[in-house]
Order: structure tokens, then C-alpha cells, then sequence
């Protein structure tokens, strides 16, 4: 996994800086960006500053036009408020439809943008002209479905991103009116095509691993609710972790894929999973955590165990097929596995503290892990993420002591011990590695 | 393009008709009770102000906000629809009768959206809990109507209702 697949727009300015330079042929600089997917040609161009700032200019003019909700404008009358709410959404459609026959597909695409701006505002002012109060959601909602076929035929990331933004935000205002968004998955249905299919975009994709992770999580509350209100429980922290598992397996198979597109998702997933995993870690070294779980009443400990296996199986199987790191993704399972089996048989909170314990010893290994894995790979991420989770480790035991003094001072003990073999364990291999 | 020019241009067509057509339905939704509707008035207080979304605007809270169903009622599901009949008190106020999750086939009613049930006391909503105006004209709006006022509405004869207007005691 190497991160420099991020950071593509840099690499092509570098290499346009080589060529100018007379470093590197413009052929090499071509072979170059295209070892890691990207046209050389467009990204020297510079099109997508131009776009953006486009785009802003046009997000601006909706938003002051939005703004004037705020006004109520009541001297104006309702039949002119109306009309002219029609004309300015149709309107500003039907000039980018003309943009689009006319084949300025860029044009097009930012007035389609504006049009569905003034279409979400028009929804809100025509409630506003009518003091219409029927459950609000819907019309964020409507707003929502009148751009995805927008986003979809014209396959534009931008307008996918507003269609799934707002997607999101009648998901949040829906639930919290206790109302299940059992609309939500034909948004993800399509964010997933567009991701996969049409174009790259990391901001989509991580939308769309964020987003079917929410809608599960939502869908077990209500589940647990009864379906009808929204219980959020410990089986929910235990989902979580479950459903990053999943990821974690999914991609290292997305890694093992020949398509350029998928490999840097996989990156991307990978990173984000790693960084979940360590937060997850960090979080149950405390004690008060482990209690909690312990003394759960479990709604239903047969789907509970269900979905931890199910999760895990799917991470497993997916890294199994990517054939990548495998053992990492099996390691996490079966920790995540035992841990979760572990803490249902037990009853008493006093075993908290040996949960803890173990917790601490295993961010120290995840620690020391990312550092000679970064070092191995060239890649300093690794190597800051494991240096900063054996830091935040010995700060967060320094402040929150597990037990007493005594107890804290031999499990930094027990830190440098482990730290110290490592750093010994290290040196005699690099020997052997020089030796042979 | 997994579409050719001419199906997208459709396409796009048919998205400007469909958000088209919402406006339109939100639109006739709203006036069809205004134009066909019969004017009642009921009583309203004001609850609190100001919407992320939709400007600013007077919440309000009915007599009939939290009606009780017939001891031989079942509890309605959340979101089921409520109707309630209405009769006119001394002072040409209109004031819940009964209410009932079956439609009545006689005399006035007003129908609304059942929130929150505690047995067999129901809180509703019928769409017409937001007066929205400027800031200023809101905020002085809750100030007059803090003893309470009364709600000019249209009903239609299918039981929505219309805000007309808000007036002070």
C-alpha cells in the first residue's frame, strides 16, 4: 500500500516541474503518471482549480439566493413569489439543457447545479409562502431525489455530491424524528455506481463506505427499538468494530485488483480502517468501557454473536481473496471474536481491569507492529501512527492509571520491556539481513 | 456514458419535469384547502422560533394539538392518520368533539398525523404548525400571542387544513 497513490494532482505537478526542468521527457512523465492512473496531459492543464472555483461561485449564488428565506419578502404577492420561483428553477434548467445539446457538458453541468439549488430553495420557500409544516424532512428529501437523476445521467461527481449531502441530511433530521430513512440505500445504490463505475473520487467513496456503515448501524437500533424508535445500545459499539473488520478485509481486496481505481480505494479504506482500529483500541483502555459491556443486559445475544461472526467472516473471506496481509485481517477477527465471546461469559466488572490490561499491551503491539512495518515499507505514515499510538498509550495510562500507582508503574515496565525487545529483535535482524 | 446523447437528453428532460412536478403538487397541496376550504377558527398559542431550513417562523401549538380517543380505540401507529370532528362553542370558536382514527362521513373535521401516543391520549400534527415571517414580525408575534390567540384557518371538506392568519386575543 503506498500512500503516494494519494497524493496524484502533486505527483503530476512534480512531474510537469521534471519536464521543465529537463530532469525527464515528457514521455517519461506520461509513463510516470500513468503508473499510478493519472492523465498526465489533463492534470497539467490545470481544469480542475477552474472547476471548483466555478462551482463555489455558483454554490454562492444558491446560497444567497436560500438566504432570502430569512426575509419572507411578504410584501411581494403570492402568485408573483410563485411564479417567479418556477420560472427561475425551470428556467435555469432549461438553459442548461441547451448548454448540453449544444455539447458544453461542463457548462451544463454547473447550471444543472445552480437549477438544483434554486429546486431545493423553491421547495422550502413555497412551504414558507403557505405556512406548510407536514413533516420537513420530505422536502429535503424531494430535493434529494430530484437531483440524484441529475448526477446519474450527467455523471457528475458534484452533482452526486450535493445529491448525497443532502441525502445525509435527511437522513440525520429523519431519524431524529424517529422516522426509519428507508430511502437511504437508493442513494447509496447510486454514490456506489458512480464511485465504481464513472469516476474516482475519495471524498465519494469514503461517503459511500461511511454511509452503508450508518445505514446498517441506524437499522440495528431499530431493529432493537422495536421498529419504532431508535435504541442505540452496546451491540452497536460491538457492530462497529464488526463492520471494520469487513472493510479492513474488503480492502485488501480491493488492493489486490488490477484496475488502478480500485487499488487506490483500497488504500484509502486501509488507511482509514488502521486509524478506526487504533481510536477503537485507545477507547477500550479504559476501564469504565470494558464495565460497561460487562454489565450489559444484551437485547439479543444470538444476533449479537451473529453479526460479530458474520462481519468477521466477510473481512476474513475478502482478505483472503485479495491474498494480501492476510493474517492481519484473521488476527483482528479473532481477537474482536474471542474479546466479544469473552466479555458475554463474564459477569463480574473486576474482570475489567484485565480487559484493560490486555488492551494497553495490545496498542503497544499494534505500536511497535506500525513502526517496523513502516520502516520495512518506506512509509512514514506507519511509522507516525505507530510512534503517536505507543504516545497516546503511555499519556492516557500517565493520566487514567489502571489500578493504582503500582499498578500503573508495572505496566510501564511491562511497555518497556516489550518496546526494548522489539528495538533488540529489530537490530539482530537488520544484522541478518546485512550478514546474508 | 453508459447512456447515448439523445436517452440523457431525455433523461434530463424528464428530471426537469419531475422537479417540476414536485413544485407543482406542493404547490396545489397547499391551496387546495385555500381555495375550496370552509374558514374556522381555533385556538393557538405559540411555542418557539427560527428554522435552519425554512427561515424564520412562530411555532404553534392547538387546543387540538393533543387530542384522547374513545375508550374503545386501539393506539394509532405513529404517523396514522387522526380525524378529529369539530363543534362550534358559544363565542363561534371551533373545539374538538370527538376524535377517531376512522374518517367521519358527517360534519366538519380536521385531519392530522398521529406523533406521540400515551395510551389512549394522542399528540397531532396536521401541517399548519409554523407561521413563518420576517424575524422581527415573528418574535413580536410570540410576545402579543403569549395569552393566547386564535388561528384563522381553511378546511377543506377532506379534512386539510390551510393557515390563513394568526390574530391575538
Amino acid at each position: 500500500m503506498r500512500l503516494i497513490r494519494l497524493l496524484k494532482r502533486d505527483l503530476a505537478k512534480e512531474c510537469a516541474d521534471w519536464v521543465r526542468d529537463n530532469i525527464i521527457s515528457e514521455d517519461q512523465a506520461v509513463k510516470i503518471c500513468d503508473r499510478y492512473g493519472i492523465n498526465y496531459k489533463q492534470a497539467s492543464e490545470q481544469t480542475y482549480g477552474y472547476a471548483v472555483l466555478v462551482s463555489l461561485g455558483y454554490l454562492f449564488i444558491g446560497l444567497a439566493i436560500i438566504t432570502l428565506l430569512g426575509a419572507n419578502w411578504e410584501d411581494i404577492p403570492r402568485a408573483v413569489r410563485m411564479s417567479g420561483l418556477l420560472l427561475l428553477t425551470t428556467g435555469t434548467h432549461l438553459f442548461a439543457l441547451k448548454k448540453y445539446k449544444d455539447g458544453q457538458t461542463s457548462s451544463a453541468t454547473g447550471l444543472f447545479f445552480l437549477g438544483s439549488l434554486f429546486y431545493g430553495a423553491s421547495i422550502m420557500l413555497i412551504a414558507q409562502i403557505y405556512h406548510i409544516d407536514e413533516h420537513y424532512p420530505n422536502g429535503i428529501l424531494w430535493w434529494a431525489i430530484g437531483i440524484l437523476p441529475l448526477g446519474f445521467l450527467l455523471e457528475s461527481s458534484l452533482l452526486i455530491l450535493l445529491t448525497t449531502t443532502l441525502a445525509v441530511i435527511w437522513f440525520f433530521v429523519e431519524s431524529s424524528l424517529n422516522y426509519f430513512p428507508a430511502l437511504f440505500p437508493l442513494f447509496l445504490a447510486v454514490l456506489g455506481w458512480h464511485v465504481f463505475k464513472v469516476k474516482q473520487s475519495y471524498v465519494l467513496f469514503l461517503s459511500f463506505v461511511a454511509g452503508i456503515g450508518l445505514y446498517l448501524e441506524y437499522a440495528l437500533s431499530w431493529w432493537m427499538g422495536d421498529g419504532y424508535r431508535f435504541n442505540f445500545e452496546m451491540e452497536n459499539i460491538v457492530f462497529v468494530i464488526g463492520l471494520f473488520i469487513a472493510y479492513h478485509g474488503f480492502s485488501k481486496w480491493l488492493l489486490s485488483r488490477t484496475d488502478k481505481n480500485l487499488i487506490d480505494y483500497g488504500t484509502v479504506l486501509g488507511l482509514w480502517t488502521l486509524r478506526f482500529m487504533i481510536f477503537i483500541l485507545l477507547l477500550l483502555s479504559f476501564d469504565w468501557l470494558w464495565e460497561e459491556l460487562i454489565e450489559t443486559d444484551w437485547l439479543n445475544i444470538r444476533l449479537t454473536l451473529f453479526l460479530t461472526v458474520i462481519s468477521s467472516i466477510i473481512g476474513i473471506y475478502f482478505s483472503y481473496m485479495g491474498n494480501r496481509q492476510f493474517h492481519a485481517t484473521l488476527s483482528f477477527a479473532l481477537l474482536y471474536v474471542a474479546g466479544v465471546c469473552t466479555v458475554m461469559q463474564v459477569s463480574d466488572d473486576v474482570y475489567a481491569l484485565y480487559f484493560q490490561i490486555v488492551t494497553n499491551i495490545a496498542l503497544i503491539v499494534a505500536g511497535i507492529w506500525l513502526i517496523i512495518k513502516g520502516i520495512k515499507e518506506s512509509v512514514t505514515h506507519y511509522f507516525f501512527l505507530g510512534v503517536l499510538t505507543i504516545l497516546a498509550t503511555g499519556l492516557l495510562r500517565y493520566l487514567d492509571l489502571v489500578g493504582d500507582y503500582i499498578g500503573a508503574a508495572i505496566l510501564f515496565i511491562i511497555f518497556a520491556v516489550i518496546l526494548l525487545s522489539a528495538a533488540r529483535f529489530w537490530k539482530s535482524h537488520q544484522r541478518l539481513i546485512q550478514n546474508s | 456514458m453508459i447512456f447515448d446523447k439523445k436517452r440523457i437528453l431525455y433523461g434530463l428532460i424528464a428530471t426537469i419535469v419531475l422537479q417540476f412536478s414536485v413544485l407543482i403538487m406542493e404547490y396545489g397541496n397547499a391551496i387546495y384547502p385555500l381555495l375550496t376550504g370552509q374558514e374556522i377558527k381555533i385556538k393557538v398559542v405559540p411555542v418557539d422560533p427560527r428554522s435552519l431550513f425554512r427561515g424564520n417562523y412562530a411555532r404553534l401549538n392547538y387546543d387540538i394539538s393533543r387530542v384522547t380517543l374513545p375508550a374503545d380505540s386501539r393506539m394509532p401507529r405513529v404517523n396514522e392518520l387522526v380525524y378529529i370532528k369539530l363543534k362550534q362553542n358559544e363565542e363561534g370558536i371551533y373545539v374538538q368533539e370527538n376524535a377517531s382514527l376512522i374518517k367521519p362521513d358527517t360534519g366538519l373535521f380536521i385531519k392530522g398525523r398521529a406523533r406521540h401516543s400515551y395510551t389512549r391520549v394522542v399528540d397531532v400534527r396536521y401541517g399548519i404548525e409554523a407561521f413563518f415571517a420576517p424575524k422581527e414580525k415573528a418574535l413580536t408575534l410570540e410576545r402579543e400571542l403569549r395569552a393566547g390567540g386564535i388561528a384563522v384557518i381553511k378546511l377543506a371538506r377532506n379534512g386539510k387544513p390551510a393557515l390563513l392568519d394568526i390574530v391575538a386575543n
